[in-house]
């Protein structure tokens, strides 16, 4: 049977890599929301390496997960200009090994982050007001500073906090399933999110290539999707969660492909 | 024509209730009642009224709006196809099967074509002890004999000189051998483009745009440095022959189908000018019961079930079994197979 996902987005954390996917108030993020990514660090900075978010990492307004290279942590951030909550991984993360990484704002309540499907014991409580509108990026936290060095693929975006089932489903046991189905929710005994589903870009998978920058299309029900920045054809790679060394034409056309 | 519930038959006129409505209808159809894993995908036919919801049961991707089944990521099973419109339901049972189709490959331009399938460890055999195979089917358009350096699969490091390269020969403008090299210009094994082994005869540059064959295994433990064979439609047309190759030292290559490295990687060179199909990566001396099955009498045959599958690490299908989406916008996405049909 073929898997799902078998291609990812490579970010080479120099030069502000980025899929930009706008600021639709879909992704604003100003209640209960759900935060997710597959991600595979090939190096750490010093300091932060933003995933995936809007707003965040700086003094902005928004969420978003990031990798801190000084602690080799992932860590998910909700912040309000300075006031700031952010919580990290219980144990660091292996460079080169996809983690699924999933970051869970409750409003007024307690936030969590899972790691590979188990919640992690850090949480926090916080009221922030998420009103402002930066754009939801993939690969740094903002324009031009604290790129990701790594790989990326299935980044969603959910309206409401999913439960730990919920997120064990989509877990799945390290193999990246349909989001945008009942069942990739209900299959360890959650509950079906995918009507919350407002943003699902699954990176290598469906995205074109004009010659500069690519479209990765936002797979939810929206039409979210994003632009590149800085990244050539050679980014999209066909490495992906549970699936190694799977193969991408150069130069080819579509009537390359014919009868033997 | 409205349905007036009349249970007692009484005569005479009547008035329809004003909150009557319309029989809803849940009707739906495929095409067909079991399909393969590499069939295209089926969308059935909503006869009935739209709008519903269609459910089964794990296993089965399906469009829940459309209905449109995804066979390649569905598992093999009979599944009940629910279609739900306004609380009314309706069933199909849709049977799928496992399916091998050898219904495309790529076609190389000789100018810059190439596939670029990664460097996971898997695929890295050139250590002590080591053993691997190639294997793959190629057809070389006309141009592949005026021109050396036709690539068909490679995994070199360029100018360090590491890996492994097969190709045509490089040593004349009208190549006259295929060969593996472990580096530019350093050939390990080879053997003539029309020649005789045994009693096997070939000539791959009589009639160009036909269909051959290739395997070439490795042993490292073998001579003094290794030695290799290769075999075309299922004969050994070398024998066992010393083939030193050199293990990587620095960064791994990429594995490429229809090109190498050229002496500074990433950069590419040497493209294949035909076709490629069907190309395996194992790790693994094969045996000659596992090539003559390779070959399978000329018709490419379903690896998945082949007897050292356990030793198949990749299989590169080149264009069947790819997902519906992996069209050349602006690259076929050419999923690996060894774990996945």
């Amino acid at each position: 049977m073929a898997k799902f996902t078998n291609y990812s987005m490579s970010f080479d954390g120099v030069d502000a890599d980025e899929i930009n996917c706008g600021n639709d108030s879909s992704l604003l993020g100003s209640g209960d929301f759900t935060i997710s990514t597959w991600i595979k660090i090939s190096s750490f900075s010093s300091s932060w390496e933003g995933i995936c978010g809007r707003g965040f990492i700086g003094a902005t307004t928004g969420y978003g997960l990031f990798s801190n290279g000084s602690s080799s942590k992932l860590g998910f951030q909700v912040r309000e200009g300075g006031n700031v909550q952010e919580i990290y991984t219980d144990n660091t993360v292996s460079l080169d090994t996809w983690y699924h990484f999933v970051g869970v704002r409750v409003s007024g309540g307690t936030s969590n982050i899972y790691l590979n499907g188990a919640v992690q014991v850090a949480d926090f409580t916080e009221s922030y007001t998420i009103a402002l509108s930066l754009d939801f990026i993939i690969g740094h936290p903002k324009t031009g500073t604290l790129d990701v060095d790594g790989q990326v693929s299935d980044v969603a975006f959910w309206d409401s906090a999913l439960d730990a089932n919920t997120i064990a489903s989509i877990y799945a046991s390290g193999t990246p399933n349909d989001l945008t189905l009942a069942a990739s929710y209900t299959s360890g005994g959650g509950t079906d999110k995918s009507g919350d589903l407002q943003g699902y870009w699954r990176c290598g998978e469906k995205a074109t290539f004009d010659g500069s920058n690519w479209t990765v299309l936002d797979q939810s029900t929206n039409s979210n999707d994003g632009t590149s920045a800085n990244m050539g054809i050679d980014t999209r790679i066909g490495d992906a969660p549970d699936s190694i060394n799977n193969g991408l034409t150069l130069n080819m056309e579509s009537d390359d492909r014919v009868t033997p | 024509m409205a349905i007036i519930y009349n249970p007692h038959k009484k005569k005479g006129f009547f008035r329809i209730p004003s909150g009557a409505t319309q029989a809803v209808s849940c009707a739906f159809s495929y095409s067909a009642s079991s399909y393969t894993t590499s069939d295209p995908d089926p969308t059935p036919t909503i006869t009935g009224d739209s709008g519903g919801v269609f459910t089964s049961t794990a296993g089965i991707v399906i469009n829940s709006a459309t209905g449109e089944i995804t066979l390649a990521s569905s598992s093999v099973a009979s599944y009940v196809i629910t279609y739900t419109v306004r609380g009314k339901a309706c069933q199909q049972t849709v049977e799928i099967a496992s399916g091998f189709d050898n219904d495309y490959c790529l076609e190389f331009d000789g100018v810059n074509d190439y596939l670029i399938c990664g460097n996971d460890s898997s695929l890295v055999n050139l250590g002590t002890g080591s053993t691997f195979s190639v294997s793959l089917w190629f057809k070389p358009a006309a141009s592949a004999f005026t021109s050396w350096g036709r690539t068909l699969a490679s995994m070199s490091d360029g100018g360090a000189g590491a890996g492994w390269i097969i190709r045509f020969d490089n040593a004349a403008a009208t190549p006259t051998k295929l060969m593996m090299e472990k580096a530019w210009g350093v050939t390990s094994l080879e053997f003539p483009l029309s020649g005789t082994h045994g009693s096997y005869t070939w000539d791959i540059t009589a009639t160009p745009y036909v269909w051959w064959n290739l395997v070439v295994r490795w042993d490292e433990a073998l001579g003094a440095s290794g030695e290799g064979t290769f075999y075309l439609n299922g004969n050994d047309v070398t024998g066992s022959l010393t083939c030193d190759l050199t293990n990587y030292s620095g960064a791994v290559p990429d594995f490429l189908i229809g090109s190498e490295h050229a002496w500074t990687p990433p950069a590419t060179d040497h493209y294949w000018s035909g076709n490629i199909d069907e190309v395996a990566y194992w790790n693994k001396y094969l045996t000659d019961a596992d090539i003559t099955a390779i070959y399978n009498s000329g018709t490419p045959g379903d690896l998945s079930s082949h007897a050292s599958v356990a030793n198949l690490k990749a299989w590169w299908r080149m264009g069947d079994n790819a997902p519906a989406y992996a069209t050349s916008d602006p690259q076929w996405l050419l999923i690996e197979n060894s774990n996945t049909v």
